[in-house]
């Protein structure tokens, strides 16, 4: 047998496609795949957000709110068995409702220990009020605003559609029972108390307290001083404020507020309602110190 | 966004150095791979007779490729989607191409007129980097050279 030398065919092995088209190629598959699985998240955590149970939403509520406590204050602050203002506060909530209604879900009110004055609502119908905003309220009607407020991104589930994509993992989550852990899920998903609602949401919301107030007063007169007086104080971390947050504040709101009451023959003066004594003090007793 | 900047760059020099320096080894395969071309390499000898010979004598060429970041990051997202790694190809190609080759000069140069029983191994080399992408392989090639 004789020996033929022959070169060695160079491609056998290698197959002819250049790098970057292969890069191409990949990089546009995977990023295919990634928009289909954000858009179809996004369509699931809306459908969620608009067609869920109560009871998923309490239970989302629950380990929302469990961590979000944990994150904020003991318990104990939080005066949920001894104080006696969130029954109060909640006792003013309900009754926005027409005699006959309530709410989708059990309410619940917290009072936490904050600088800011803020409210604001989690998924489960959980209203936080912070210790500033019940000092710095001086009529009924301007807090039953504020408080109308949040009822209002309730009832249009705002606070669930805030949550966006990240409500099916939590959805899931929940659901899964992933016991005492489902909070890594949720603590690594969202910042709850800078949960933002869209400009329109806030719109909305604040129609709804407005109808509201006037409903239970008769007339809007006060409701908005606590947005007047915010807006002397410039120096405020405004994003950080779910109350104030997403606006081109508030010049704008007070107006646009004002003019929705007159454009629907609202009655926009009266007299303030007074608050009970000692609102900053828990149980309405004087303070400890 | 600086992350950015700093995969951009990589990525540029991993392509930008990688297949210059691809298409250099490629040539200098060639030209090698002709020149040596007048031995034959065969893989037979482990049962058969060998050839009539005066002496023989074992030889080993070895190389040690890694990869670049521009073919790790395609090959990571090959992971994903699953097929041919085609980046790799030309890779192990290449060493495979020259191991064999720098057993070949070797046996050459000793004088020999054929090599027999040709064998080609290798084994990765992961080190610290297990797990992380980042490797290199040995290929080995060895053969009993005759003159
Ligand atoms: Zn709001």
């Amino acid at each position: 047998m004789d020996y033929i030398p022959t070169e060695f065919d160079d491609d056998i092995n290698v197959t002819p496609v250049h790098p970057l088209i292969n890069l191409g190629y990949l990089l546009g598959t995977v990023f295919v795949f990634g928009l289909v699985v954000f858009g179809s998240l996004g369509a699931i955590g809306a459908h969620l957000a608009a067609h869920m149970g109560p009871q998923t939403e309490a239970n989302i509520g629950k380990a929302l709110v469990g961590d979000f406590l944990e994150d904020k204050a003991a318990p104990a602050d939080l005066g949920a068995a001894e104080d006696t203002r969130p029954e109060y506060l909640k006792k003013l909530i309900l009754s926005f409702y027409a005699t006959g209604s309530k709410p989708r879900l059990p309410l619940q009110v917290y009072i936490v220990e904050d600088a800011l004055p803020n409210a604001f609502i989690l998924p489960g119908g959980h209203i936080f009020v912070t210790s500033t905003l019940l000092e710095q309220a001086e009529s009924e009607n301007e807090l039953a605003f504020v408080l109308a407020h949040e009822l209002g991104h309730f009832e249009a589930r705002d606070n669930l559609k805030g949550l966006g994509r990240s409500l099916v993992f939590i959805t899931l989550a929940s659901l899964l029972d992933f016991g005492g852990s489902s909070s890594g899920v949720i603590n690594s998903t969202i910042n709850l108390s800078s949960m933002s609602y869209s400009r329109t949401q806030e719109a909305q919301a604040d129609a709804f307290a407005l109808r509201a107030v006037v409903q239970k007063y008769g007339h809007s007169g006060n409701s908005l001083d606590f947005f007047r007086r915010l807006e002397q104080q410039k120096d405020l971390p405004v994003p950080e404020i779910e109350l104030l947050s997403s606006h081109p504040l508030t010049e704008n709101r007070i107006e646009s507020l004002e003019k929705f009451a007159r454009d629907r023959g609202m009655k926009t003066t009266g007299p303030a309602t007074a608050l009970p004594e000692r609102l900053e003090c828990p149980s309405f007793k004087p303070c400890p110190n | 966004m600086e992350n950015l900047i700093v995969f951009a760059i990589l990525m540029a020099l991993g392509y930008g150095v990688g297949s210059y320096r691809e298409k250099k080894h490629y040539e200098d395969i060639r030209r090698r791979e002709k020149q040596t071309l007048h031995v034959p390499m065969m893989n037979f000898g482990a049962k058969q007779p060998l050839p009539q010979a005066q002496d023989s004598a074992l030889f080993v060429g070895s190389v040690v490729i890694t990869s670049d970041y521009f073919k790790n990051f395609s090959a990571s997202l090959r992971n994903l989607v699953g097929g041919r790694v085609t980046v790799y190809e030309t890779l192990i190609d290449r060493g495979r191409r020259e191991a064999t080759l720098r057993m070949k000069e070797q046996a050459i140069a000793w004088g020999a007129t054929e090599i027999l029983n040709v064998r080609l191994e290798n084994s990765s080399i992961s080190g610290q980097n297990r797990g992380k992408g980042q490797v290199a392989i040995e290929i080995i090639a060895y053969g009993t050279a005759v003159r």
